[in-house]
């Protein structure tokens, strides 16, 4: 148990693991390969889902241009990112790896490798959103006629949307971090990654933006932190949020990393201690 | 022994008929359904879980209609009647058939060896060896927005429509299963196939859960003539709603559609006859 007592994040025990890692990306990506037929199957789904997002919406707006100061336009381009950066972001199946380790056990050999058992699952992330990229880099024309495609509001809009993007890619690895490690204490979490799955998509604002949900459902959807993984970056980018609206939701951002992160490490502490292999 | 020592016993005869293979279904899924009554806690979880995730795509709709009104003419209470509908056929379908979903394991692990040597039709085997409990919760929410639905919407139940209606379902369950059986078939040669019926049951979802028209007449046409979708509940819902005035296929059709479903399905099954040939045992 001496390896996992190494402080988290130590910079050289980093360094020393690096190559381990790159490994585990690797993985991912030969994985993504050898399933390719499965993968794009399930890209499909998401292209066949932002082409109906887009009738859908079409049709909802008539011939009107603009809805509650929503400009058309911008609502397919928004819709159109959300639902790729959701794909490319959330991939469940690092969630459900963790699970299937710790329901059969494996996860022993886990802990006592040299690397943390957390880093490793950061790096089985990074290595499912490489491949899902890998996929949709290719598609992005078929999903230019499926959807909306469009350049950001304006370069600082652009800048900016980068840098919450990667704040809202730290939530939804910790998020899933938090999800996986339930694991540990029910040994079955399928249902609740399904469930997870519907209420974050919905929540984020992947199917209606937030600008559109109504009175009560909008105050709990501002009071979760789903929004700031797809809403809140995707919103920059079109141009929707701006301003002061833009820094107070990049503060939000920061303050859902700093509070999901403590609790995670919080859950990860107490994890330890209900590690409990079967048949081992 | 010569076959017919066999049926003099009368045993062999009583083997053979489709009734008999039908009670002995409906005892097979019982045993598989009560075997899964055991499990209580994931009962509540997965039939939880099914009413959340047909739960979702009618928050969708209702968010949505909540600010807009109307999409292409129909109401919110047209499309939940629609969204209802489409869930009821659904339903109507994996309630039965949902094991065709391990079809793949089932092949892949050699288990249906088992299934070919003993007397009952190999594809009520599949179906009946276990039961999956989330389908209740698709059950529990097609009937919980259906009756909602058909109280808010402005449908008539006149006794020529209430058949139409049960016909419908009946019809729209197997213009679904159809497809999904088709491409379970499949597995006998590819032997994994569940990402494309996942695909398809999300195409059945999506298109079917809104007027087909919005999607525009190139889609409108394959999604009734090249894979049954519009009949499975987007026709018969306009049949019923009086929306049939702005469907893309003649009034005959509209009120024939349960037929169709029933036509595709014997296909289907043919297929799957077909396809069984190729089966390969994993060895055992």
């Amino acid at each position: 148990m001496t390896a996992i007592s190494l402080p988290p994040g130590s910079s050289r025990a980093l360094d020393r693991n690096f190559p381990a890692y790159i490994e585990i990306v690797r993985g991912r990506l030969k994985v993504a390969i050898a399933y390719r037929q499965n993968s794009l199957f399930l890209l499909a789904i998401v292209v066949v889902q932002i082409f109906i997002l887009k009738k859908v919406w079409t049709a909802l707006y008539a011939h009107q241009t603009s809805v509650s100061g929503v400009d058309r336009h911008a609502l397919l381009v928004y819709l159109t990112i959300a639902n790729i950066q959701g794909w490319v972001l959330q991939d469940p199946t690092v969630s459900r790896y963790m699970y299937e380790r710790v329901r059969q056990g494996l996860v022993a050999f886990d802990l006592v490798r040299p690397s943390g058992f957390i880093q490793q699952m950061f790096a089985q992330l990074a290595g499912s959103t490489l491949s899902s990229m890998m996929f949709v880099l290719p598609a992005l024309p078929i999903i230019y006629f499926a959807g909306t495609l469009g350049a950001p509001a304006s370069w600082s809009a652009a800048g900016v949307y980068v840098a919450s993007l990667a704040c809202g890619y730290v939530i939804t690895m910790m998020l899933m971090l938090i999800i996986g490690m339930i694991a540990f204490w029910t040994t079955e979490i399928l249902g609740l990654t399904m469930l997870y799955r519907l209420v974050s998509q919905f929540f984020a604002g992947a199917l209606v933006p937030l600008t559109f949900f109504p009175g009560a459902l909008r105050v709990l959807a501002e009071a979760l932190p789903f929004q700031s993984t797809v809403y809140v970056p995707v919103a920059i980018y079109v141009g929707r949020l701006h301003g002061l609206a833009m820094l107070q939701a990049i503060v939000v951002q920061i303050a859902w990393i700093a509070g999901l992160s403590l609790a995670a490490w919080a859950m990860w502490r107490r994890a330890l201690f209900r590690v409990v292999v079967q048949g081992g | 022994m010569p076959t017919d020592s066999l049926t003099s016993t009368g045993y062999g005869r009583k083997v053979s008929t489709p009734l008999w293979s039908l009670r002995m279904a409906w005892e097979l899924e019982r045993a598989a359904f009560r075997g899964q009554l055991e499990y209580r806690l994931n009962f509540v979880i997965m039939a939880f879980l099914g009413i959340a995730y047909q739960g979702s795509g009618f928050a969708f709709i209702w968010v949505v209609l909540s600010r807009f009104h109307t999409l292409d003419g129909w109401t919110f209470h047209d499309l939940a009647f629609l969204y209802a509908l489409r869930l009821l056929s659904h339903a109507t379908w994996v309630v039965p058939f949902n094991l065709l979903s391990e079809i793949d394991m089932v092949l892949r692990e050699g288990r249906f060896d088992q299934f070919l040597v003993r007397p009952l039709n190999p594809l009520l085997q599949v179906i009946t060896h276990r039961f999956r409990m989330n389908v209740i919760g698709d059950v529990i929410t097609a009937f919980a927005l259906f009756v909602l639905a058909a109280n808010l919407a402005n449908v008539s139940f006149t006794p020529i429509h209430v058949i139409y209606l049960v016909l419908a379902v009946v019809g729209g369950a197997l213009a679904e299963g159809a497809i999904i059986l088709a491409c379970a078939s499949l597995s006998f040669r590819l032997l994994e196939t569940w990402a494309l019926r996942f695909l398809i049951d999300n195409v059945y979802l999506m298109f079917g859960s809104y007027p087909l028209r919005i999607f525009g007449a190139g889609i409108s046409w394959s999604f009734t003539w090249l894979v049954p979708i519009a009949f499975v509940a987007y026709i018969p819902s306009s049949v019923l709603l009086k929306h049939a005035a702005g469907l893309h296929v003649a009034p005959a059709i509209a009120w024939g559609a349960p037929a169709v479903g029933f036509i595709w399905f014997i296909a289907a099954y043919q297929f799957w006859r077909w396809q069984l040939k190729n089966y390969q045992s994993s060895g055992h």
